[in-house]
């Protein structure tokens, strides 16, 4: 190999862009069949072939940041400002809700009955389960930031427990929100109130189930010895997510829950 | 390579003294060969977010990354009186859940066969990326067709 006198990664030819597309095109296309024709064969191809897409990818980045040395400084900088950049779109996203919310619920409507929660509807006591998943969070939060300071400090067993931990409250948390919308009174179709509740409370499900996932894609590379103490840039992005997560909480907590019962 | 350039892969500040140093000797004397101390013991890393030389441990400096086991240049911690070590408090033989494969791997991957990465481990990949292909290309084909039918209309007398 020719010797490379700057820092930055000259990437190999790679098929995943073109194919990651093919997958999109499937699967919106198969939402359509899906919809119009009641047929799944063209949805599950998509989400099979985008799945196969995303794993291969991302094995690739791994390849190329443990196994090749591609992630120097430069590049694990250029790694920063896109996370950053990413997190920053999804406190955006976030924002949509919340606005969509306040803006119902600020000036309730006559035909709610001029009331925040609207007439019927009854909403979950803040102080029960919802109140649980904020500390399970904020704990979550504590464990991740130990397991940060272990694999800094070159403690792989520790680091390894305490990301455990992290995984296994998360999946709590998902448990218990699954459990909460199970036993709700109202649904996603009951007026404003409902959509806005489960839009918002949804996402962000969603999102700690990713988050969970890239915490866990990091729990393997950890045992995996991918991970040193002073370069460790893909458990630094899961904790960043994760910790957006967890402030998104503690915003629909407070609003949604909290002040909007 | 320029200086800037030997700092940004974090090359010790010994070196460069002696770089300096040399640049000194060998021309009129820069100003900044004259800012280095006769005997370097400090140790500069790029900083990425300041574009700057920060300070840094010799291990940092040596070996940014921190991918290579490195023999520790720093001097081991002073030991004040003797204890007795337990059998039970000596590492054990095998380490904790699995061993360290990333040297080999590291091998593996850096070898210049001409592959590109996502198929550098042979056979299971090639068989992967060629799933992966014919899943989306024979997919395509597919969706177009379906497309098709659907814009169709439905009844035709």
């Amino acid at each position: 190999m020719a010797h490379q006198a700057h820092s930055y990664h000259m990437v190999d030819p790679s098929p995943w862009p073109i194919f990651g597309a093919a997958a999109a095109l499937l699967t919106t296309s198969g939402l359509i069949m899906w919809f119009h024709y009641s047929s799944m064969y063209l949805l599950t191809l998509g989400l099979l072939s985008m799945l196969l897409v995303m794993l291969q990818w991302w094995r690739d980045v791994v390849r190329e940041g443990t196994f090749q040395g591609h992630h120097t400084p430069t590049v694990q900088k250029g790694l920063r400002y896109g996370m950053i950049l990413f997190i920053t779109s999804e406190a955006f996203f976030f924002l949509g809700f919340f606005w969509a919310f306040f803006h119902s619920s600020l000036a309730p409507t006559p035909e709610l009955g001029g009331l925040w929660p609207p007439t019927g509807i009854k909403p979950l006591n803040p102080l029960e389960v919802p109140l649980l998943n904020t500390a399970i969070l904020l704990a979550s939060g504590v464990t991740v930031t130990w397991a940060h300071h272990s694999i800094t400090e070159g403690n792989r067993k520790q680091a390894i427990h305490a990301l455990t931990l992290t995984i296994l409250l998360g999946f709590y948390f998902t448990a218990l929100q699954a459990m909460e919308y199970h036993e709700a009174s109202f649904s996603i179709a009951d007026g404003v109130y409902g959509s806005t509740f489960f839009v918002a409370t949804g996402f962000h499900g969603l999102h700690v189930i990713i988050g969970s996932s890239f915490l866990t894609v990091c729990l393997l590379r950890l045992i995996k010895f991918h991970f040193t103490s002073n370069h460790h840039f893909g458990f630094e992005a899961a904790a960043w997510y994760w910790h957006f997560v967890d402030v998104i909480w503690l915003f629909l907590y407070m609003t949604i829950y909290w002040w909007g019962s | 390579m320029s200086l800037r350039a030997l700092a940004r892969y974090g090359v010790a500040r010994s070196r460069l003294g002696v770089l300096l140093r040399q640049a000194s000797q060998s021309g009129a004397g820069g100003p900044l060969g004259a800012r280095v101390p006769a005997a370097a013991t400090m140790y500069y890393k790029f900083n990425g977010f300041t574009q700057r030389l920060v300070g840094a441990a010799a291990s940092a400096a040596y070996n940014p990354q921190g991918l290579k086991p490195i023999v520790s240049t720093e001097s081991p911690a002073l030991i004040f009186g003797t204890t007795t070590k337990l059998a039970s408090d000596l590492p054990a033989a095998g380490s904790f859940l699995g061993k360290n494969k990333v040297p080999d791997l590291q091998k593996l991957f850096q070898k210049a066969d001409g592959l590109p990465v996502h198929l550098k481990r042979g056979v299971p990949d090639k068989l992967l990326y060629r799933t992966t292909m014919a899943l989306t290309i024979g997919g395509t084909i597919y969706c177009l067709v379906a497309l098709y039918m659907a814009s169709q209309p439905r009844n035709q007398k």
